[in-house]
């Protein structure tokens, strides 16, 4: 079997292998001996897990009502990239996100909530809140981390709210403010629209839940509106013993409006040639939308550079486009990129950026180490 | 594939299969029982392995799956006091709390390419997400975990 040669690890870019602990010895031994252990002619059958009588039971699907709820104050899209990317959010995309259905969905003890949700043509994004439906005080903690200690990875405040020590989970604090726990769960699942998606989550001042889900979608695919299918999970869970107990879960449709609407755009030209690697940028074109910027950059390959080592998209990924001034731009709605190398030699990098409008001149820095910036206009 | 063949792959790529686990997971002893389910399935469906110069990727997808499936359906915790601490540091703490601070679907790509020196062709078929999806990942992912270590 062939191993593949680490051959991108530019000298000025930590060595990300040195983020991981060494393997431990006996994983490996784990490992191999089950290797060893399956039989030739014979399939395995793969190790169940253990699955309490109780969880069996109650792996009902409960249907769900649909409740005209208005929606308290919550955590919102403004929350989540403040937090996460130190970025506010434009003021007509708010204005697009407070225009949304509140659609209500009771589930189990649960009252799901669509808070905010819009699409701008490229990109759809979606919060739901979970809260107790009776009002009483709950834990609800997400279905990947009730097993972790509270906020362990996430920038939240359930842990401040609770007041409970650094590194509590949510099982020893469920024990130890005698609250019932859930483990929730929802998310879009936009299906054939969409072929890249992100989620996280955070909870507001009074503990609700609010998952927070963006989709890239493809626009030639796109009428005039998303339909979606909304997965919603609760699973009660024992704090005792962190066994389910119990699970609710529903698959309800919601329908996102899209606006397409395209605000400014503009191109940004070098005021000298820039070149890095192989790679000499042509231009920036910024296109503004309700949720920001879109961000095009295009870059020619010379005759140098080898389109089918992978390395060269190394050279185009450390350019970074910035204020005129320098000052990075806060990340945009997408949360991700592209790199369209289709009409190589041309190659554009696609971005998002949070902007309210789009500045005169921006800045370009070409390389890790270098932080001079270079002026398009 | 023979069991030969199949044990030295499993030998060749255990420790990509464990720094993939434990970037889902977080958690020494789930990746333990992920790992360990994950050489069993591979084994049960080696038939679906068409080449196994793709050996690597097809194995890191069964690992993903099973690592995702612990997450979403989490049945037996530990609690976290209870799993022992890794008996060496990373060489680098202040990177892998960075590279935690990423969501998921950007910390995977970037591990998969990084870490383990996959292509993007082979990240992309074990993330089963297009090679274009799994660019603009990593670029958003090496933007993001540059702020972060700025900041730290």
């Amino acid at each position: 079997m062939k191993h593949v040669q680490d051959h991108r690890k530019p000298t000025d870019e930590p060595n990300l292998r040195n983020a991981f602990a060494p393997v431990p010895p006996d994983v490996r031994e784990l490992l191999v001996r089950t290797a060893r252990s399956v039989k030739e002619e014979e399939k395995t059958k793969s190790r169940k897990y253990r699955l309490s009588p109780v969880l069996l039971a109650a792996l009902i699907v409960f249907a769900t009502m649909s409740v005209g709820l208005a929606v308290s104050e919550s955590v919102g899209w403004s929350d989540f990239f403040g937090r996460f990317y130190h970025g506010s959010v434009p003021s007509p995309m708010q204005q697009a996100l407070n225009n949304v259905e509140h659609t209500a969905y009771e589930l189990g003890p649960i009252t799901f909530t669509v808070d905010e949700a819009l699409c701008d043509g490229m990109t759809g994004i979606v919060s739901i809140s979970a809260r107790m439906t009776d009002g009483s005080a709950a834990l609800l903690a997400s279905t990947e981390d009730y097993g972790m200690p509270i906020s362990s990875s996430y920038l939240d405040t359930e842990l401040a709210r609770l007041g409970l020590a650094e590194g509590t989970t949510w099982l020893e604090a469920a024990r130890q403010k005698n609250l019932p726990l859930y483990a929730v769960h929802a998310v879009p699942q936009p299906g054939q629209y969409s072929d890249d998606q992100y989620e996280d989550y955070l909870h507001d001042a009074e503990g609700a839940f609010v998952d927070f889900s963006g989709f890239t979608v493809n626009p030639e695919a796109l009428g005039d509106a998303v339909s979606l299918e909304l997965f919603l999970s609760v699973s009660a869970i024992d704090p005792e013993t962190g066994e389910m107990t119990r699970q609710w879960q529903d698959r309800p449709e919601y329908t996102i409006p899209v606006n397409r609407s395209i605000l400014a755009e503009k191109t940004y030209v070098p005021e000298e040639t820039l070149a890095t690697g192989g790679f000499r940028l042509e231009n920036v074109r910024m296109e503004l939308r309700i949720t920001g910027a879109y961000v095009y950059t295009t870059f020619t390959a010379s005759d140098a550079v080898d389109h089918e080592n992978e390395a060269w998209v190394e050279d185009c990924y450390q350019v970074e486009i910035v204020g005129a001034d320098g000052e990075h731009f806060s990340t945009g709605v997408s949360m991700s990129g592209a790199c369209d190398d289709s009409a190589w030699p041309v190659v554009v990098l696609s971005d998002t950026i949070m902007i309210d409008a789009l500045p005169d001149a921006i800045g370009v820095k070409l390389t890790y180490s270098d932080e001079t910036v270079h002026l398009l206009k | 594939m023979t069991k030969e063949a199949f044990i030295e792959g499993i030998e060749a790529h255990a420790d990509t299969m464990y720094r993939v686990a434990i970037s889902i997971l977080r958690n020494e002893e789930d990746c333990r029982d992920a790992l360990q389910d994950a050489v069993l399935r591979a084994w049960e469906k080696r038939e679906t392995l068409k080449n196994e110069s793709s050996f690597r990727p097809w194995l890191t997808r069964i690992v993903i799956n099973n690592c995702n499936t612990m997450l979403r359906a989490r049945r037996r915790l530990v609690a976290l006091d209870e799993v022992p601490e890794p008996s060496v540091p990373p060489p680098d703490p202040v990177l892998k709390v960075a590279l935690h601070t990423l969501p998921a679907g950007l910390r995977l790509p970037l591990v998969l390419v990084y870490s383990e020196g996959m292509s993007y062709a082979e990240a992309a078929q074990a993330m089963r997400i297009p090679i274009s999806a799994v660019r603009g990942r990593i670029y958003r992912a090496k933007q993001q975990l540059r702020k972060e270590l700025r900041e730290e």
